[in-house]
Order: structure tokens, then C-alpha cells, then sequence
């Protein structure tokens, strides 16, 4: 297929089913059509990089130069940053095409798409439901394939648990792996930039082109494109961890059928399990809020109403106009975490709260390390719940923080994880997908995605379509 | 432990200033309520013993690098200052921050 067919196949799929979705935020017809027949041509002339001719989508918190780029804020409806991410310019260098960007919780804060200011996106397998958050288009996007792939990023969950409500693949990256240079930042020192794709297989080819080091990123790791491991057909020389608090009280039991029947799965594939225990693990969410909201609340701080596009008047004066600003561009749930950022932040609480969370961030880190002595991966469900209904925890702060409990303590600790398909569970008549986790050590990224890859060799899950889409049940 | 408890409705307001946002009332309240159970929640985070434990900032799993100190290309002038809502002989303008006319 010409690159431009498969522009011309990506607009069509989205000319039918966006209307329905809410995935997309914006969509660069012409700029994707030209970029297609400049492809044509080089291929005519025998030049064609690893990715070529593949239309992606772009989160809206990555730049992407002179087109839109809102974190689905009113903060940043009108900015148009002068340059493109880094990942954006080599998945470019590599023959893929821009096409769209995705709607998102704003500034990707929430968990279940509803926090952007610009319309929530529906699940592809239910209408009615969340297609989870804080990526939220992405998944919808690649789950009712308008999109070959999408680009997501993931602070506390916001790839995995997406991906895993939609029924398709997510990989967050180790911290330090992918460079982050254009994603506009929430928390400094969790952001990564991650994928969504429908298998492992094609991650797996992104990732070896976006990874690897980056002179822009200071933050970024000194290392090379990640290199996808030799293909296995068993799993016999690997060990999975499967931790004990990661299906504790709280966990569906439907999730929890689901993905013990995966981990039969992974026995069949040749694997060992092993029992562990990562003992910190809930005071991870404490944590995690505590040290992500805190960030928040200092890289927000740039929103002025000086450099990127909105200002209000206010009374005239600068604090009155700063104020006026931020107020009326920041959503509710951007409102509550800077606050909630700026408060355990202040004199008076930062030992109590900040310190703490920092202190805890350790204990959380150190209980992975142990058990990476012991096993080469670890499998927990990526969400505690089915894709819930649109509006069911939109007044309950608290119960949407819940719904990040088992990808947070990965994000504290920096580590890869993916989420991969592994079935399906019925919900008042509606079958949904059920996500599995699959958690790497340190910069283990590669191995994490080989034994995705085997389970997907081995397993049909992620080959589901949503009928809105065209599968058949 | 060590958290004093302070009203929420308080302590939002405070955070409101520091963060230079104007709350309306009925917001704030919402807010406050919402502050009160998030930050009960977290009081978890009170029961560890964290004795002699080294606060982790970021997850340090690669080491950063430091770029050489020598100046390069970088974006223009004018198109950094292309989104923003003013500007004044190549510059960012803001409002007068002391009195009179902008």
C-alpha cells in the first residue's frame, strides 16, 4: 500500500467513527497528504525508512510543531509550539506520518478521560464507558484502529490503564529511556513518553526508533535504540513474579479471573511463577500523588498569561491578570492538583507530606529491586476495574486516584511495564477487555517486550476488534 | 504524627494565594471537602518508619549527562514570541506591575 493510500485509509476510518469516539482534538488532513506523496515519491526511488508510510496519532501534551498542541487545556487552546518533540521528529525521520492529536485528562491529570476541556472520549467497546486516562484518544484511537499506533505518556498509568480498558497494547518505557524533550511537562521525575499499538510486535519497532539518547534530554540515558530480543516460541527459561498485594481487596473479581487464567497461560508458555511480596506497595498512591502533584504544581507555574497564547485581563494589574489566567484556564481536576501540589509543598508540610512521599518513593523502589533478584519480570492486572461508566467517579476525587493504584508504584520506581490484552469479562450484557501487566526491572525494556511478544504469539486476546470498529464477538 | 491538622477550608486558601488562583466561594467549599478526604487518605504515609531513609527524587535508573558548555543554534526569536498575547519591540509585555496606564 502507498503511503498515501493508507493517509486516505486513516481519514476515512476516522470520518466514520470519530463523531462517535471524541478521540481526536485535531486532525492535519492536508499536512499528512503531502507528507504521504513526498514518502511516495522517495520509495519510488528505492528510499524507505523502518516506519514508512505508518500514520500515527500524538498525544495533545506533545509538541508538534505549528499545529495544536492543548494538553486539552483552555490554558494552551490557542498555542502552537514553534518545534516538534524529539520522538515526534524521528518517528518523521522514519517514514511515519503525523496525522492526529488525541484528546487526554488535561495535562494528563485523571484517569478517565473526563477531565479534558474539550469533551470526554467513549470506549470503542462501549459508548457509554471511559476508555480510562489520562491517554485517553490514544487508546480509543488505536482500540478502533483509525490509527496504526499512537504515542501516549505515562506518569502514574496514563498508557497501561488506558490501554488496558481499550483492549490494546501500551508500553510505558523505564524513566531515562525515551527522551521527553516537547512533552509538555506534569511531574518531572515520572513523565515518559510511551506507545499504544494493537501488539508488542509493532511497539517493538517504535520504540527501537524513538529510543536512545537524546542531546536535548538531559534527563535521557546515554544509550542507544532499544534492540527487540530474538523471537521465542516458550518461556522456559523465564521466571514471572506475581506479587501478592497486586490482588488484594479492591481488585475486581472478574480482573482477577482473568488474569489468573493469563498466568495459566504464561505456566503453558513454560514459564515459572513465583509468589512475592512487594510489601510497600500500598502506600504507594500516597506516594505517588503526593511527590506527582507537588511537580505538578511547580511546572504549572509557567501558565501566566504571558507565553502561550491565553490571558485574562483580570483587574488589569499583573497578579490580578496572572490569577485571572490560570483560574479560568485550569479545569477543576488541574485546579485541585495544583493546590493539593502547592499545599504539600508549603512551609509547614513539606517534611510531613513531601519529604515523606520522597522517603516512601524509596522503600517503594528498593522492594522492586529485591524481587528483580529473584525473577525476570513480574504480572499483575494493569486496572483494579472494568472500563467503568462515563460520570461514575466524576464527583469522587478520591475514587478516580484508586483506579491508578496498581501502575503507580512501576512509575515511582522508573521501571518498563506493559499492558497487554489477556481477555475479556462481561459487564451488564458488554463483554470489556481485561489488561495485564507485565513490569520489568531497571532498563529491562526489551525483555518486557519479548515475552509480551511470546504471549502474543501464543494468545489471540489482542487480536480482538470492537464491533463499533468491525470485530465480531 | 507530625501533621498538624489544619482546616481544609484554610489551608486550600492558602494554597489558592501561593498558587495564584482566585477561588469562588462555592469552588473553594467543593475544594475543601474534597482536600479534607484526599489528604485523610494519605495519612498512610504516617504510619512508615522512615528512620534513616534517603528520600528518593527521581528514580535514577540511567545516569544524566551534562551537554558540553558551548553555544549552538536554537529556535528564533520570533517564533518563540509568536503565541504569546503581547508583545513589545521583540519582547513579552505584561501589564504595568506597579499603578497607572499599560
Amino acid at each position: 500500500m502507498s503511503a498515501r493510500a493508507a493517509v486516505e485509509a486513516a481519514l476515512a476510518r476516522i470520518e466514520a467513527l470519530e463523531g462517535e469516539l471524541g478521540a481526536l482534538l485535531d486532525v492535519d488532513e492536508d499536512g499528512a497528504r503531502s507528507r504521504a506523496d513526498e514518502l511516495d515519491r522517495e520509495a519510488a526511488q528505492g528510499l524507505r525508512g523502518p516506519l514508512h508510510g505508518l500514520p500515527f496519532a500524538v498525544k495533545s501534551n506533545l509538541c508538534l510543531r505549528g499545529r495544536p498542541t492543548t494538553c486539552a487545556s483552555r490554558v494552551l487552546e490557542h498555542y502552537r509550539p514553534p518545534y516538534s518533540a524529539t520522538v515526534v521528529e524521528r518517528l518523521i525521520a522514519a517514514g511515519a506520518i503525523p496525522l492526529c492529536a488525541t484528546n487526554m485528562d488535561e495535562f494528563g491529570f485523571g484517569s478517565s478521560g473526563e477531565s479534558s476541556s474539550f469533551g470526554s472520549t467513549r470506549n470503542p467497546w462501549d459508548l457509554t464507558r471511559t476508555p480510562g486516562g489520562s491517554s485517553s484518544g490514544s487508546a480509543a484511537a488505536v482500540a478502533a484502529r483509525l490509527v496504526p499506533f499512537a504515542l501516549g505518556s505515562d506518569t502514574g498509568g496514563s498508557v497501561r490503564q488506558p490501554a488496558a480498558l481499550c483492549g490494546v497494547t501500551g508500553f510505558k518505557p523505564s524513566y531515562g529511556r525515551v527522551s521527553r524533550f516537547g512533552l509538555v511537562a506534569f511531574a518531572s521525575s515520572l513523565d515518559t513518553v510511551g506507545v499504544l499499538a494493537p501488539s508488542a510486535a509493532e511497539i517493538e519497532r517504535i520504540l527501537a526508533v524513538i529510543s536512545g539518547s537524546d542531546a536535548h534530554d538531559a534527563t535521557c540515558a546515554t544509550l542507544g535504540p532499544l534492540e527487540p530480543e530474538a523471537p521465542r516460541d516458550n518461556l522456559r527459561d523465564v521466571r514471572i513474579g506475581v506479587p501478592r498485594e497486586y490482588f488484594a481487596e479492591g481488585l475486581d473479581a472478574r480482573v482477577r479471573a482473568r488474569v489468573e487464567a493469563a498466568l495459566d497461560e504464561f505456566r503453558q508458555l513454560g514459564a515459572t511463577l513465583v509468589p512475592v511480596e512487594l510489601p510497600h506497595t500500598r502506600h504507594a498512591l500516597a506516594a505517588y500523588y503526593v511527590v506527582a502533584s507537588a511537580e505538578a504544581s511547580s511546572n504549572l507555574s509557567r501558565y501566566d498569561g504571558v507565553r502561550y497564547g491565553a490571558r485574562e485581563p483580570g483587574d488589569g494589574t499583573l497578579q490580578g491578570m496572572i490569577a485571572a489566567t490560570r483560574t479560568h484556564g485550569f479545569g477543576a481536576e488541574t485546579l485541585r492538583r495544583v493546590l493539593l501540589g502547592t499545599h504539600v509543598l508549603s512551609a509547614g508540610h513539606y517534611d510531613a507530606w513531601f519529604l515523606r512521599a520522597a522517603r516512601a518513593r524509596r522503600l517503594v523502589r528498593d522492594d522492586f529491586l529485591r524481587v528483580f533478584g529473584l525473577v525476570d519480570v513480574l504480572a499483575a492486572p494493569t486496572s483494579p476495574e472494568l472500563a467503568f461508566r462515563l460520570g461514575a467517579k466524576q464527583d469522587d476525587a478520591l475514587a478516580m486516584y484508586l483506579c491508578d493504584a496498581l501502575t503507580v508504584p512501576t512509575s515511582l520506581a522508573g521501571l518498563p511495564a506493559a499492558s497487554v490484552p489477556c481477555g475479556f469479562a462481561e459487564d451488564d450484557g458488554v463483554e470489556l477487555p481485561v489488561g495485564l501487566q507485565l513490569i520489568g526491572a531497571p532498563l529491562a525494556d526489551a525483555r518486557v517486550l519479548a515475552i509480551a511478544r511470546a504471549y502474543q504469539s501464543a494468545t489471540r486476546h489482542h487480536e480482538r476488534v470492537p464491533p463499533l470498529a468491525g470485530g465480531t464477538r | 504524627m507530625a501533621h498538624e491538622r489544619e482546616d481544609p477550608s484554610a489551608a486550600v486558601e492558602r494554597a489558592a494565594a501561593l498558587a495564584r488562583l482566585e477561588l469562588e466561594r462555592d469552588t473553594r467549599t467543593h475544594l475543601a471537602a474534597d482536600f479534607g478526604r484526599i489528604l485523610a487518605a494519605f495519612e498512610s504515609l504516617a504510619e512508615l518508619e522512615l528512620d534513616g531513609v534517603e528520600p528518593l527524587w527521581n528514580p535514577g535508573v540511567a545516569a544524566e549527562h551534562e551537554r558540553e558548555d558551548r553555544v549552538a543554534p536554537s529556535l528564533e526569536r520570533a517564533d518563540l514570541l509568536a503565541p504569546a498575547p503581547q508583545v513589545e519591540d521583540g519582547f513579552f509585555a505584561v501589564p504595568k506591575t506597579l499603578g497607572g496606564e499599560r
